[in-house]
């Protein structure tokens, strides 16, 4: 009697998690500047909707790039390809495509997911059909999404930039930007405040041989917004 | 059964023909000056060879040129260029290829085939030397000289004693050891690779070459080494040379020959598919890569279109296909027919390279397989420039140090990006992250609305207050910080380049930190930190 009906269940189980909708548990590796804004790294094959800093999402890059991944970048026609490699992405191991139609942008990102671990992307229209295709299809392949935009289920990251440090009045030169990052994932907001500061790389530590200024930060934790700390019994 | 016979130290002669052009180095640029001016050719200051006007004004070679310009003040000093001497040989290589198979090069100006094929089909050696002769000398003119001996040397020696009257001698088999006997010992010195044993031998009381063959090989090869031994084989006239068969290489070139005349991109590569798997099979019967190749359209017109097509591998069938096609797709305009009618297709290797240099490492320097596949099936999908690579050059505008290439393209090379040289007035501190490809106009004023202008001596006319941007929306904002200017000056020295650039960085009141340049009362934003 009772065997028809754990088969069914059994099936059932089986349904559940081939079309598992729950992030993945792998995680990819940041840059060690933003280990305090993401400790436990960025979640493999889900999207992430990055605005205010395009610098930010070059050094999301940083982590999976430097760990022998290819990065790719779409719709990014005005990129500095120099920054990029500052944050220490591989050149030789990232992809340009920097203007897709809108009509190619959903096949372009998912060609690209075949082969890349990242992928920043600009934002562009797409139907919610493509939507549930394009998540199931960076979801299969682990394949971590960066939309320097809004875009519907994803988790965001809010970048300001609160201030610049080392511009005067007619002196000095751009050294250092503080940033606060607002990031929601998984419905729980934190806040983040980064400071991202060249740090003078010596020629041999550089692989660009001391022409390129390398980032390090130094991150300090913001106190959580009050709506955060409300949610525990207090 | 019959047993090998035993190896001798020093094999039979071979009997060696060999051509002489007297004063190669000299006719070689004889064009570059006056016909019968005399001529210095000079190498790290020492006179390498002269003229005969030269010679006889009491020029010699090794001479340092201040002495040789004192003794003849009115001579043309060239510099010594062995590979033009090598290019202007090539003709008479083949003009002696045309009378006589395998040819090789001693050095530009003398020439040796061996003697044994050419006496048979000509009949005797003296018949085939006097073919060479004048085979050489109807094609070419000019002093030439021809001697037959066994081995190099003993040719090579003969030759130098003949004259322009008896352009030609021969030096029976077995009597070079007697020939050679009256010869000094310097003659060596450009065997055995070694100064200093002429001049020991002399000092020993061995002048001749006769008087070292007289003593015994094992004793000069005791107190020589290899060298004496070398040099006491050549001295008995026992030359036995290894004369490598000059070899031209094989053409690789394909030409495809297009007779309907074709004005379709897509007709034409199908075409060209059987043509360009030849040209890949020919490579790699040769076992070799092709990393750049160069692809002629013939169009009807009588034009010819031409493209150096770079590869950061090597190339394959299909890679090669698809620069056939880009090229035909740049010459037509979006997918309309080509305006002349394509007659031929060739495809010239243009820089091959053994096979076994590019062998794959465990860990190869070029990308896995599904990556160049995934990546090469976009490219078709978005066209050529779509799919892109990057890497950063050294320049100063940040447009220049940034180089994108479509992916299949070659980007430069470490050398070529030459990052380590100093490239003053570059940017310091971070790299901005976004970088217009073209820089956008925009506006800085001063708080009384006046633009900012930058003297020539660097003064800035009033501190910058408003940046507007007039892209899609206006929009103005207040300046709350800047620094500058910092001048770019480049190409300064060419009339077509731009004029000396102001930079400034700025930041508005929203955070927003912009790099911005100024010419001549002109601004633009360069970049912008976000």
């Amino acid at each position: 009697m009772l065997h028809p009906a754990s088969a069914t269940v059994a099936d059932l189980h089986d349904l559940i998690e081939r079309r598992d909708t729950s992030p993945s548990t792998v995680r990819l590796p940041v840059h060690p500047a933003l280990a305090d804004a993401f400790p436990t790294g960025l979640a493999a094959g889900t999207v992430y909707s990055l605005t205010g800093s395009t610098t930010l999402a070059l050094a999301l890059l940083a982590g999976p790039s430097q760990n022998g991944s290819w990065c790719a970048i779409v719709g990014l026609p005005d990129l500095g390809v120099e920054a990029a490699a500052g944050w220490g992405v591989d050149l030789d191991r990232l992809i340009l495509v920097p203007d897709p139609d809108a009509n190619q942008w959903v096949g372009a990102v998912a060609a690209l997911a075949e082969i890349t671990d990242v992928i920043v992307a600009a934002p562009s229209r797409i139907t919610p059909g493509d939507l549930s295709r394009l998540a199931a299809r960076l979801r299969s392949r682990q394949t971590t999404l960066v939309v320097t935009g809004p875009w519907p289920r994803a988790a965001t990251v809010q970048a300001t930039t609160v201030g610049w440090d080392g511009l005067g009045q007619g002196h000095g030169c751009l050294l250092r930007q503080h940033l606060r990052l607002d990031i929601t994932e998984r419905h729980e907001p934190r806040s983040i405040h980064l400071t991202l500061n060249p740090h003078q790389a010596t020629p041999q530590s550089s692989p660009l041989a001391g022409s390129l200024q390398y980032f390090a930060g130094t991150p300090t934790v913001l106190p959580r917004p009050s709506s955060n700390t409300s949610r525990g019994p207090q | 059964m019959k047993t090998p016979p035993m190896k001798t130290s020093s094999p039979a002669p071979v009997r060696v023909l060999l051509v002489w052009c007297p004063q190669w180095s000299i006719r070689a640029v004889r064009e570059q000056a006056a016909p019968g001016a005399a001529l210095l050719l000079i190498a790290k200051g020492m006179v390498v060879a002269c003229s005969p006007a030269a010679a006889a004004a009491g020029v010699t070679t090794g001479l340092r040129v201040r002495e040789a310009q004192l003794r003849c003040p009115d001579a043309a000093v060239l510099p010594h260029d062995p590979a033009v001497e090598s290019r202007e040989f090539e003709p008479v290589l083949r003009a002696i290829e045309e009378v006589v198979p395998g040819v090789h090069t001693i050095r530009p100006g003398l020439a040796a085939v061996r003697a044994g094929g050419a006496r048979r089909f000509y009949g005797s050696e003296h018949l085939a030397a006097q073919a060479i002769l004048h085979g050489v000398q109807d094609r070419l003119g000019g002093d030439l000289r021809v001697a037959v001996a066994d081995g190099l040397f003993a040719a090579e020696q003969a030759a130098y004693t003949t004259t322009a009257e008896s352009p030609l001698v021969l030096v029976h088999p077995g009597a070079s050891r007697r020939f050679l006997a009256q010869l000094p010992v310097s003659t060596l010195e450009r065997e055995v690779d070694s100064t200093r044993m002429p001049g020991l031998l002399r000092r020993m009381g061995i002048r001749r070459l006769s008087e070292l063959a007289d003593l015994r090989r094992a004793e000069v090869h005791a107190r020589f080494g290899p060298d004496g031994l070398r040099a006491h084989q050549l001295a008995s006239g026992e030359d036995a040379p290894v004369l490598d068969v000059r070899s031209a290489p094989k053409d690789l070139t394909v030409r495809i020959d297009l007779e309907d005349h074709v004005t379709q991109v897509d007709q034409v590569t199908d075409l060209c598919i059987a043509g360009v798997d030849r040209f890949v099979q020919h490579l790699i019967e040769q076992a070799l890569l092709c990393h750049e190749i160069r692809v002629i359209l013939d169009l009807e017109s009588g034009a010819t279109d031409t493209r150096v097509w770079r590869h950061p591998w090597h190339f394959s069938a299909a890679d090669v296909l698809d620069r056939v096609r880009w090229q035909l797709q740049d010459l037509a305009s979006d997918d309309e027919p080509l305006t002349h009618a394509i007659t031929g297709v060739s495809v010239v290797p243009e820089s091959v390279d053994p096979a076994l240099h590019h062998a794959t490492g465990l860990w190869g320097d070029r990308p896995d397989e599904h990556v160049v596949q995934a990546l090469t099936g976009l490219q078709k999908t978005l066209g050529r420039g779509g799919v892109l690579t990057c890497a950063v050059r050294g320049g100063r505008l940040l447009d220049e140090r940034r180089v994108l290439r479509p992916w299949g393209d070659a980007l430069p090379t470490p050398r070529e990006r030459r990052l380590e040289q100093p490239w003053p007035g570059n940017l310091p501190g971070p790299p901005p992250a976004t970088v217009f490809t073209r820089a956008r106009p925009v506006s800085v004023l001063t708080e009384i609305d006046q633009p900012v202008t930058v003297s020539p001596r660097g003064e800035v006319s009033g501190a910058p207050a408003w940046l507007r941007l007039p892209e899609d929306r206006p929009d103005t904002r207040r300046i709350t910080a800047w620094a500058g200017p910092w001048p770019v000056q480049q190409r300064w020295w060419q009339a077509t380049g731009r004029g000396p650039l102001d930079r400034f960085q700025l930041l508005d009141e929203r955070e927003q930190a912009w790099l911005v340049l100024s010419e001549a009362g002109h601004w633009w934003a360069e970049a912008r930190y976000d």
